[in-house]
C-alpha cells in the first residue's frame, strides 16, 4: 500500500533513507570483508528488509525495547546501536558491541534498548511478551517491539508469547518480516493461510499489514501499532511483505528461488523506492543523495577503520561474564 | 593497483574449496558486482562475484582445482598494468596418514604380575614412613592395601614389651621370656603369662599322674609365678642333663677351727663364705666343672661365678657372687650377705640372678647330710652342702669326735666324666680338710 | 522462631521478599486462583490474597513461553519468582533457560542481567514416569544457572531470598516428599521435615554446603531426600562402629567443594546418594572432582548410590527399588571396608 503524497509531511523521509542505505551499506561492506576472510564466521544479512527496520524503529524512543533474530544488524542500526561498536563485535574485537562474545547474531546495547538477538527462531518473542510485562508495571509509557520472521510464527513460542500479551493487555507490537523464505523453505509449503496476520484473531488481537518495501507504509502502520501500544490498547500484530536480496545466510546458493522473481524484487528495492519519492517530492537531489551515500560511506569506513584497530579480547575473556556480580 | 581475487571461505566443515566454473577467460573485462566464479563448498555450489572492475589477469586455479580458502586464485588489473604475479598455486599435499604400527597403537600394557593392589591414602602412608609395601598384610576391599593396614604395621611391636611384674618375674626365674606373645595390648607380657609358662606343664603332669585323694585340701597353691618356673625349671635340668652325684664325707674340724681364729681377729664369716673361696680356687684348677652347654659347644670358663641357692618366701632364688676368685674373705662375706638378704627381699638386680658358672646350696641347716641338687642349666655341676656334726671317727688308730661334712656333688655327665669330676670333689675335700693350703 | 514446613518457610520468604521488593512477583500455573491450592504443592497458597493477581500472575499452560516472559521481565527490570508444577516440565522450558536465561549475561558482554528464579519440585510419588524426575544434573551442566537444593525449613527460607537478591538465573529443586504440605496436598511417605525458622529477615548463602553429621570414617554426600536417606544409614552404621560424616551440598552450582574435599580427606571414603538415574548424574561429577583433587586421600573406590538407568515406575514396589533407600546405602558403604 503506497502511502499518498499528502500524508507524509511528518514522516523523516531523510533520515529513513540515510538509515536504510547504512543498512544496506554496512551489509554490503560486511559481505566484502567476509569474503576477504576479515570477519570470521558467518553473515545473516538484511539486505533488503531495511524498510522494515527503519520504518519501525523510527517511532521508538531510545528506552523502548526491541527483540531481535539471528538476523540483527538492520534492526540494530535502526535502533540506535553504533556502527562502529557492532563492526567490532563482528570482528571480534573486544570494543564490540559485545565485547566479542556474542558476535553478529547477538549485537545488541542495552543503552538504546535494543537486548542482544537471539538467535533461536521465535524465543525472542515470549521474551519481548516479558519485557511488555515489566515496563508495564513499572508504571511506564515505554513499548516493547519484537522482530521475526514468519517462519518464526510456526514456533510454539509465537503461539504462546501473544497469548500472554494478549490476555494481559500489553505493551508490544509483534512485528512480523514475512521475506517468503524461512531459509530455503517457501511459504506456501508451512502455511495453510495466506499470510501471518490471520493469526492475530486467535488471540483477540488486532493486525496490520504493510508492503515492506515501502518504508512510508511500514512507517504507518507501525505508527498506529506502537502508539495503541503507547496508550495502553495492548498488542498488535504486524506483517510486513518484504524479500531478502542476499542468501539467507553467506553459504547459501538461493537455488530455491528463481532469478526471475529475484529481479522482480530488485525492481522494488525499498531504497531505490525511497529515492524515487524524495526527488519527486523535491525533498533531495541526486547530489544531495550522493552526499548522503558519500557520508556512510566514511562512517563505513570509519567503523571499518576503527575494529580493525581495536584490540582483541585476551583469551582469558573465555571465563569472564558467566554470571553477574553478585547483588550485595 | 590490481586487486586479488581469492577463494571465499564458504565451506562449512573445510578449509579447501573446488573451483567448479570460470565466468571469465584470462584478459577478459570484468565488471565489479558481476559473477566471476563458482566454488563447490561442502554445502553447495555458489556463484562469487568480482569485488572490482579491470581486466581478470594471473588466473592459477582452473576447473576442477582444488583451493585452499583464502588463497589468491587470480588478479583483477588496470588495463595496462604489470603484475607481478605471485607463485604458483600447488596442488594441496595430499596429507600423508603416519600409518599407526601394531605395536604403537597398543597401549602399552602394563607386564607387571605382581602387582600391588593398594589404595592411594595407604601408599601415601607408606611412601612418607618409608615402608616397604612387601611386609604389609592387606585387609582392604577387593584385596587392597589401605590405610589400616599400613598403620597396624607402623604401630606393631619391635619387641614385645613386658609388664614391670611380670619382668621381674622373669628375671627371678632366670626366664627368657623375649620370645613369648603376651596376652596383654599388641602382645605385651603380662605376669600371668609368665606364670602361665608353668601351667601348661602342670596340665600335662595332671593327665599322667594318678588320682589325687578325695576331700578337700587344706591349702591350694597355684603352679604359678615363680613356682612355677622353679617347676619348669627342674623338669627340664632333670630331664636334660645326665646328673650324677657323688658324695663324700668331709672333714671339717680344720675349716671350723680356722672360722674360730678369724672371728676372734674380728673377721665374721660364715661356713658359706669360707666354701665359696675354697670353690673358688678348686674351680680355677678344675675348669671342666666351670663350664656350661651353649648349643653344640662346652663353654670353660677361667672366671668363677658362684650362684648361692638362697630360701625366699616366693620360692628358690640363686643370687650370683661374681668374680670369686679375685675376692677376699672379707669382701666374699659383704656380698654374699647383701645379695642373700636382697634375695630374701626380692630386691636383687636381674644381673644378679643370672651368669653364674657353678652353684651351691647348703642345706646344712635343716640337718641335711646328703642329698641329690639338681645342676642349675646352663651350669654343669652344683655343689650341694649339708649340716656339720660331730661324728666318731678313726683317727690314729682311735675312736675321735671330729666335725664332719656331706658333700653331695651333681654333674652333668654330658659334659664331664665322673673321673675329673671326682678329682674336683677331691680338691674341694682337700681344701676344707687343710684350708691352710689356701694360702699357697 | 516458629517451627514451619518447606512449604510454609518458602511461602514465608516470597511473602517477605515480595512486600521488600515491589519489582518481586511470582508466575507460574495455578498459583494465586482464588480458591486454589496455591500451585502444585501450596506454596503460594493465600498469596494472592495479599499481593493481587498481578504480582501472583497466573498463566495459561505455556510454560515455555512463560519462561520467555520472565526472563524479558528479568531483563526489563522486575525480579520474577517462577515456577513448573512439576520439574519435568523444565524440559518444555529448556529452550528459554538454557539459550536465553543461561546466555544473556555472557553474549552481551556482561551488560544484561536475567535476576530470575525458576522453582520446582522433583523426586518420585507414585505418579509416573513423567511426574517423577529428579533431574537437578541437567541444570548444573550449562554454565550460567545457578542451582539450589534445600533440603530443611530453615535452608528453604534463606536460599529462597538469597536466590531471589542474586542478579543471576537461580533454579531451585524442591523435594515433593519434603514439602511437609497438609491436608489434601499431603504426600504419602512424606517425611515432612518440619524445623525452626526465625521469624526475621535472613539469608542462607548459595554455594555454601554444610555438615549434617560428622564422622571420621566415610563421607556420604546426599541431595534433597537422599540426605535423609543418608542420615538414616548413618545411624545404622554408627551402631556398627562406622561412624559416616553426612554432606548437605545446599548449592548444586556453584558447589562448596572444599567441604566435600576437606570431609574426604579426613575420612578416605566417600559415597554420593542421589535420587537420579546414574548414568550421567551428578554423582558422577562429584565423584570426577574428588578423584582429580583428593585421589591420594583415598583408602578405596567412590561408590555412587543412584536410582538405576530407568524411567521412574509407578508400582511403589518398584519405585521404592528405584529411589535409593538407607540399606542400599549401608550396603555401599560397608563395601568399602
Amino acid at each position: 500500500m503506497t502511502a499518498l503524497l499528502g500524508e507524509t509531511q511528518n514522516i523523516p523521509l531523510l533520515d529513513l533513507y540515510k538509515t536504510m542505505l547504512t543498512i544496506r551499506l554496512f551489509e554490503e561492506r560486511c559481505n566484502y570483508l567476509f569474503m576477504q576472510g576479515r570477519i570470521p564466521s558467518t553473515l545473516h544479512l538484511y539486505i533488503g528488509q531495511e524498510a522494515v527496520a527503519s520504518g519501525v524503529c523510527a517511532l521508538l524512543r531510545t528506552d523502548d525495547y526491541i527483540t531481535s533474530t539471528h538476523r540483527p544488524h538492520g534492526h540494530a542500526i535502526a535502533k540506535g546501536v553504533s556502527i562502529n561498536s557492532i563492526m567490532a563485535e563482528l570482528f571480534g574485537k573486544v570494543t564490540g558491541c559485545c565485547k566479542g562474545k556474542g558476535g553478529s547474531m547477538h549485537v545488541g546495547d542495552i543503552r538504546v534498548g535494543m537486548f542482544p538477538a537471539i538467535a533461536i527462531v521465535g524465543a525472542g518473542i515470549p521474551i519481548a511478551t516479558g519485557a511488555a510485562l515489566a515496563v508495564k508495571r513499572l508504571g511506564t509509557d515505554r513499548v516493547v517491539v519484537s522482530f521475526f520472521g514468519e517462519g518464526a510464527s510456526n514456533e510454539g513460542a509465537f503461539h504462546e508469547g501473544l497469548n500472554m500479551a494478549a490476555i494481559w493487555d500489553l505493551p508490544v507490537v509483534y512485528v512480523c518480516e514475512n521475506n517468503l523464505y524461512a531459509a530455503s523453505t517457501p511459504f506456501s509449503a508451512v502455511f495453510k493461510i495466506k499470510s501471518v496476520s490471520e493469526r492475530a484473531s486467535a488471540y483477540g488481537i488486532p493486525a496490520e499489514q504493510a508492503d515492506g518495501n515501502d518504508v512510508i507504509a511500514v512507517y504507518q502502520a507501525a505508527e498506529r501499532a506502537i502508539s495503541r501500544a503507547r496508550s495502553g490498547g495492548g498488542p498488535t500484530l504486524l506483517e510486513c511483505f518484504t524479500y531478502r536480496q542476499c542468501g539467507h545466510s553467506r553459504s547459501d546458493p538461493r537455488t530455491y528461488r528463481s532469478r526471475e522473481e529475484e529481479e522482480e524484487w530488485a525492481r522494488l528495492d525499498p531504497i531505490k523506492r525511497l529515492a524515487e519519492r524524495l526527488l519527486a517530492e523535491n525533498l533531495a537531489t541526486d547530489a544531495s543523495l550522493e552526499v548522503i551515500k558519500a557520508e556512510v560511506i566514511a562512517n563505513i569506513d570509519a567503523a571499518v577503520a576503527f575494529a580493525e584497530a581495536s584490540p582483541l579480547p585476551e583469551p582469558s575473556d573465555t571465563l569472564t561474564h558467566v554470571f553477574y556480580k553478585e547483588a550485595s | 593497483m590490481a586487486i586479488e581475487v581469492l577463494a571465499p571461505p564458504l565451506g562449512q566443515t573445510t578449509d579447501r574449496v573446488i573451483l567448479a566454473n570460470w565466468y571469465k577467460q584470462e584478459g577478459d573485462i570484468v565488471n565489479e558486482g558481476e559473477p566471476l566464479f563458482a566454488v563447490e563448498t561442502d554445502k553447495a555450489t555458489l556463484d562469487v562475484e568480482a569485488h572490482a572492475s579491470g581486466i581478470l589477469r594471473g588466473v592459477k586455479a582452473k576447473i576442477g582445482d582444488e583451493v585452499k580458502v583464502l588463497s589468491v586464485i587470480a588478479m583483477i588489473a588496470a588495463p595496462d598494468e604489470e603484475l607481478a604475479l605471485p607463485g604458483t598455486i600447488t596442488s594441496p599435499e595430499a596429507t600423508r596418514a603416519v600409518p599407526i604400527s601394531s605395536q604403537d597403537a597398543q597401549v602399552a600394557v602394563s607386564q607387571k604380575q605382581d602387582r600391588i593392589f593398594i589404595s592411594p591414602r595407604a601408599r601415601r602412608l607408606a611412601e612418607e614412613n618409608k615402608i616397604s609395601l612387601d611386609e604389609i598384610h592387606a585387609t582392604g576391599p577387593e584385596g587392597a592395601i589401605i590405610e589400616r593396614d599400613i598403620r597396624l604395621y607402623m604401630e606393631r611391636p619391635v619387641k614385645p614389651p613386658i609388664s614391670p611384674v611380670a619382668r621381674r618375674m622373669a628375671e627371678e626365674a632366670g626366664m627368657d621370656w623375649r620370645h613369648l606373645t603376651g596376652s596383654g595390648p599388641r602382645g605385651r607380657v603380662m605376669s600371668k603369662d609368665i606364670s602361665a609358662v608353668g601351667i601348661t606343664s602342670a596340665e600335662k603332669t595332671a593327665r599322667l599322674s594318678a588320682a589325687p585323694p578325695e576331700g578337700e585340701p587344706v591349702e591350694i597353691i597355684p603352679v604359678s609365678g615363680v613356682r612355677g618356673l622353679i617347676s619348669d625349671r627342674m623338669s627340664l635340668s632333670h630331664s636334660q642333663t645326665a646328673p650324677v652325684t657323688l658324695t663324700t664325707e668331709v672333714d671339717a674340724t680344720a675349716l671350723v677351727e680356722l672360722r674360730g681364729e678369724l672371728a676372734n681377729d674380728g673377721i665374721e664369716s660364715t661356713y658359706n663364705d669360707l666354701l665359696l673361696c675354697i670353690l673358688a680356687r678348686a674351680l680355677r684348677e678344675h675348669p671342666r666343672l666351670n663350664a656350661s652347654l651353649d648349643g653344640d659347644n662346652i663353654k670353660l670358663w677361667r672366671d668363677v661365678h658362684i650362684a648361692i641357692a638362697v630360701d625366699t618366701d616366693r620360692g628358690l632364688l640363686a643370687p650370683v657372687i661374681r668374680n670369686v676368685e679375685h675376692k677376699g674373705l672379707e669382701q666374699i662375706s659383704l656380698e654374699t650377705k647383701s645379695l642373700i638378704d636382697r634375695a630374701r627381699q626380692g630386691k636383687c638386680t636381674p644381673e644378679e640372678l643370672r651368669g653364674g658358672t657353678f652353684t651351691v646350696t647348703n642345706l646344712g641347716m635343716f640337718g641335711i647330710d646328703a642329698f641329690t641338687p639338681l645342676i642349675q642349666l646352663p651350669e654343669c655341676a652344683i655343689l650341694g652342702v649339708g649340716r656339720i656334726k660331730t661324728q666318731p671317727v678313726m683317727l690314729d688308730n682311735a675312736v675321735v669326735g671330729r666335725q664332719m661334712v656331706w658333700l653331695s656333688l651333681t654333674f652333668d655327665h654330658r659334659l664331664v666324666d665322673g673321673g675329673p669330676a671326682a678329682r674336683f670333689l677331691q680338691r674341694v675335700a682337700q681344701l676344707i680338710e687343710r684350708p691352710h693350703l689356701l694360702i699357697t | 522462631m516458629a517451627m514451619l514446613t518447606i512449604a510454609e518457610a518458602l511461602r514465608q520468604a516470597i511473602r517477605e521478599e515480595m512486600q521488600r521488593d515491589e519489582r518481586v512477583f511470582c508466575i507460574g500455573e495455578d498459583i494465586g486462583i482464588p480458591g486454589g491450592f496455591g500451585c502444585a504443592f501450596t506454596v503460594t497458597l493465600g498469596l494472592s490474597d495479599e499481593f493481587g493477581h498481578e504480582r501472583i500472575l497466573d498463566t495459561p499452560i505455556s510454560e515455555n513461553g512463560f519462561a520467555g516472559v520472565a526472563i524479558g521481565a528479568a531483563m526489563a527490570g522486575l525480579r520474577p519468582i517462577a515456577d513448573v508444577q512439576y520439574g519435568d516440565f523444565l524440559f518444555l522450558m529448556m529452550d528459554q533457560l538454557a539459550n536465553q536465561a543461561a546466555k544473556m549475561i555472557y553474549m552481551s558482554g556482561g551488560t544484561i542481567k536475567v535476576p530470575l528464579v525458576m522453582r520446582a519440585p522433583v523426586g518420585a510419588t507414585a505418579r509416573g514416569a513423567q511426574h517423577a524426575q529428579s533431574l537437578e544434573a541437567f541444570f548444573t551442566h550449562i554454565p550460567g544457572l545457578k542451582v539450589l537444593v534445600p533440603s530443611t525449613a530453615y535452608d528453604a527460607k534463606g536460599l529462597l531470598k538469597s536466590a531471589v537478591r542474586d542478579d543471576n538465573p537461580v533454579l531451585i529443586f524442591e523435594h515433593k516428599l519434603l514439602y511437609g504440605s497438609k491436608g489434601s496436598r499431603t504426600e504419602k511417605g512424606a517425611l515432612s521435615p518440619v524445623g525452626e525458622v526465625p521469624d526475621e529477615d535472613y539469608l542462607v548463602p548459595i554455594g555454601k554446603g554444610v555438615i549434617r553429621r560428622e564422622g571420621s570414617d566415610v563421607t556420604i554426600v546426599g541431595k534433597l531426600l537422599t540426605v535423609y536417606r543418608a542420615l538414616l544409614a548413618a545411624e545404622t552404621l554408627a551402631q556398627e562402629g562406622i561412624q559416616a560424616e553426612v554432606i548437605d551440598p545446599r548449592t548444586l552450582v556453584p558447589l562448596d567443594k572444599e567441604l566435600i574435599l576437606e570431609s574426604v580427606k579426613k575420612t578416605g571414603r566417600l559415597v554420593i546418594v542421589e535420587e537420579d538415574n546414574l548414568t550421567g548424574g551428578w554423582a558422577g561429577e562429584i565423584a570426577a572432582i574428588v578423584a582429580e583433587q583428593a585421589f591420594f586421600w583415598l583408602d578405596a573406590p567412590i561408590k555412587r548410590v543412584s536410582a538405576p538407568d530407568t524411567p521412574a515406575p509407578f508400582a511403589p514396589v518398584m519405585e521404592q527399588f528405584y529411589v535409593p533407600s538407607a540399606d542400599r546405602v549401608i550396603a555401599a558403604v560397608k563395601s568399602l571396608f
